[in-house]
């Protein structure tokens, strides 16, 4: 690995908006909200405030081990035994969630291209070029995050533009008719899918000197939030309960798209889905090895990429098998608490044990 | 070495740059271009596919469409307990999977509409070859009739049809219904769906015509009855969807004046009247003088325009009084998504009003009012006759 790789604010800011975004709508298949479908775009800036408080463990530990990533910090205050432990909790993570994400690439593809096609087919040219954007690295992974940011953008625009004559504002009332149940399953949700603060706590020592880890937070979760914002709204205006019903339901807008010769721009849709999927897993991919890079296990780096990777092959076409009974996966129980526990509990724990440890290490030097 | 298994590597990745696996091959397909919905029992479907005829247009260079390879379009059947079954069940006669994504319109004969259209729901919605924008109808007798109709012994093709309802705006009296606007509506669970009705007539010289027939009125997925194409206006009028048409007067003087509608906007709001919801339906609309039929010489003076004014405006109330009676009082069904606006609007208020929403609707008060105003008069300003 190149040891010198550093990456922008702005490569990083873009990238994780599209591993934030990309599969983002499908949730409201999991939240079910039918004709209350509106409450869920409260949840959005909830969501926002909620990411500003749970990131202050992770980002108080880094301020206090600058240009070190949470693994590094981890295994520095506790020692090689327990940093391996927790690298190897980190790694697990980023594999499943890495595998969500393939999962959900391949029931997209079978459902809108075609169904008799097998999820191993689909899957092994997508793992193939993540594999090799995870071995060229950093740089390599968030050039083409800007890249795939701006198809993004476009296709995006396109789709919001072009079904902006059907939209029905009506469709925004009442608000909360059937309580806050829907909003607050809502806010679960959009919490849970966002892992991104891990992301950025593990490439902190790529980012160029100088940057600003926790302004380059707020300005990624603000502009994630607020494109979700424009993305959600779009589907609420335009379907209206119907979306609630959809699996995919921004690939369902773009069904209905239509403007002049713009009609059915969906294979515009399915581009990004391409895109964002190949990116999306690269940068796990890439973060678990970097949590293997903090093991004993970091000679073997390839290997264990490549390891990882059939195993991610494995997990995605499995889940893409049971999809439909995991539609509320990001609002369920198990997924929160190992939510909590990685972006919550473990920083803070070692938040905490740097804090005794430093201040025991003063007193014993004022003695 | 290491070359050497780079290039080996590369080499066998080519094998997965080959497309899908298995592949759709369009020799495989037969592209549908119309499908037709017929019961043949108690949850029995009869299936007529109108199939695009690859040898029938091109290469002809002048050659007709007989000399060519035959006619415009092939025609398949197939049966079958549901929908899905009847499309596979068709396979077995035509040999080739069906292929819907190139679909234009769905015809969905009357005596399904009586008794299994909420079966049919479910198929629109769920495959992906199915699009949101296509188009349906409902067939005034079997839905085989209108993809068989014939003219000039070639097969009328499920193309012109989309455009005639496509045209909707020139005349105002078409409801262009699609998929999407029935996922809307079921997806409520209280408006119910209003879908443009089609027939097939024969003509002197025995050739087919297709000729759209108002609108059916569903009530809870069943047909209730039908529109007119005057009440169908009507029913536009409501649901801001009269983009053009032509609204005939009769001034004092006598005769008739033609008034084409060039822009409209209505509007429809929940108000509270002896603090009850009510409906309050605004129009908006701008017209031409289109052509004047007068006894007499009309002078297009202040008076005579008013008049003509105030004339397309009580023509216009009266279109719109005709096609709520009809649906509201009728046929009991709510397509103006009355129940969804007030749910929207005051939605306490709806809380009540929703265990028993169809007698609700039949006494609620509806208040219709229309403004205009006349822009254009033409090249000419009067009717000009031989003095």
């Amino acid at each position: 690995m190149n040891s010198k790789a550093t990456i922008s604010s702005a490569q990083l800011i873009l990238s994780l908006i599209i591993l934030r975004l990309a599969f983002s709508t499908n949730s409201i298949a999991g939240i079910s909200p039918g004709t209350s479908i509106q409450d869920i775009l409260f949840a959005v800036p909830v969501v926002f405030i909620i990411n500003l408080i749970i990131a202050l463990p992770i980002f108080m530990l880094l301020k206090r081990h600058p240009g070190r990533d949470l693994m590094e910090c981890s295994t520095q205050i506790f020692g090689k035994g327990v940093g391996f432990f927790i690298c190897i909790i980190y790694f697990c993570f980023f594999l499943g969630l890495s595998s969500l994400q393939l999962g959900t690439f391949q029931m997209y593809f079978q459902t809108f291209v075609f169904s008799q096609t097998s999820a191993y087919i689909i899957g092994i040219p997508i793992i193939i070029v993540c594999i090799y954007g995870a071995i060229k690295g950093v740089e390599s992974i968030m050039r083409f995050g800007v890249f795939v940011f701006i198809i993004y953008a476009i296709i995006s625009t396109m789709i919001i533009i072009s079904t902006l004559p059907n939209a029905d504002m009506n469709y925004l009332k009442p608000f909360f008719y059937e309580g806050p149940n829907y909003f607050l399953q809502a806010v679960l949700a959009g919490v849970n899918s966002s892992s991104q603060i891990l992301f950025i706590a593990m490439f902190v020592p790529f980012i160029k000197p100088g940057t600003k880890i926790v302004k380059a937070f707020i300005t990624w979760n603000a502009l994630a939030m607020l494109i979700l914002l424009l993305l959600e709204f779009a589907v609420v205006i335009n379907m209206g309960p119907f979306a609630s019903k959809q699996l995919f339901p921004l690939a369902t807008l773009s069904l209905i798209s239509k403007v002049t010769i713009f009609e059915r721009i969906d294979n515009l849709d399915m581009i990004s889905w391409i895109f964002n999927s190949i990116l999306n897993i690269c940068l796990c991919l890439f973060v678990a090895s970097q949590c293997i890079m903090r093991t004993p296990l970091k000679k073997w780096r390839r290997t264990i990429i490549a390891i990882t990777s059939v195993l991610i092959l494995i997990i995605g076409s499995l889940y893409s098998k049971v999809y439909l009974q995991y539609l509320n996966i990001y609002n369920n129980g198990l997924f929160t608490i190992i939510f909590i526990l990685l972006v919550i509990i473990i920083p803070l724990i070692v938040l905490i044990t740097d804090i005794v440890k430093g201040k025991v290490a003063a007193n014993e030097e004022v003695n | 070495m290491k070359k050497s298994i780079k290039f080996i590597l590369i080499f066998l990745f080519i094998f997965s740059l080959n497309g899908c696996i298995p592949t759709k091959e369009l020799k495989d397909l037969s592209i549908v271009e119309g499908t037709g919905i017929d019961s043949a029992g108690a949850n029995s479907f009869k299936l007529t596919f109108q199939i695009f005829n690859p040898k029938s247009g091109g290469g002809g260079g002048g050659t007709d469409k007989k000399a060519s390879g035959g006619d415009t379009a092939l025609i398949a059947e197939g049966s079958g307990n549901g929908i899905y079954d009847a499309i596979r069940n068709a396979t077995l006669t035509i040999g080739r999977k069906l292929y819907f994504s190139n679909n234009y319109v769905y015809f969905v004969g009357e005596n399904v509409c009586y008794n299994n259209f909420d079966k049919l729901i479910d198929f629109f919605e769920r495959p992906s070859e199915v699009r949101p924008n296509e188009k349906i109808c409902v067939v005034k007798g079997t839905a085989k009739e209108i993809l068989t109709a014939k003219k000039d012994d070639q097969i009328i093709p499920s193309q012109t049809i989309n455009e005639i309802i496509e045209n909707y705006g020139t005349s105002s009296k078409i409801l262009n219904t699609t998929l999407e606007n029935i996922y809307e509506a079921e997806s409520t669970g209280v408006t119910d769906i209003a879908i443009p009705a089609i027939k097939v007539v024969k003509d002197a010289g025995g050739n087919d015509t297709i000729t759209m027939d108002g609108t059916a009125i569903f009530k809870k997925n069943v047909l209730a009855g039908y529109l007119d194409l005057n009440e169908t206006r009507g029913a536009l009028w409501i649901m801001n969807q009269v983009t053009s048409g032509i609204i005939i007067t009769k001034p004092s003087i006598g005769g008739s004046v033609s008034m084409e509608v060039i822009g409209a906007k209505t509007k429809v709001d929940i108000i509270t009247k002896d603090n009850k919801p009510a409906i309050k339906i605004d129009v908006n609309f701008t017209t031409d003088v289109a052509e004047i039929q007068t006894p007499k010489d009309a002078v297009l003076d202040n008076n005579f325009l008013n008049e003509l004014k105030s004339l397309q405006e009580k023509a216009v109330i009266k279109e719109i009084s005709s096609a709520l009676s009809k649906v509201i009082q009728e046929y009991d069904s709510d397509i103006f998504g009355f129940g969804m606006k007030i749910f929207q609007d005051q939605p306490d208020k709806w809380k009540t009003l929703k265990q028993n929403w169809n007698d609700e609707l039949r006494n609620i008060s509806i208040d219709v009012t229309a403004t205009s105003s006349i822009a254009h008069s033409g090249l000419t300003t009067d009717k000009t006759t031989l003095k």
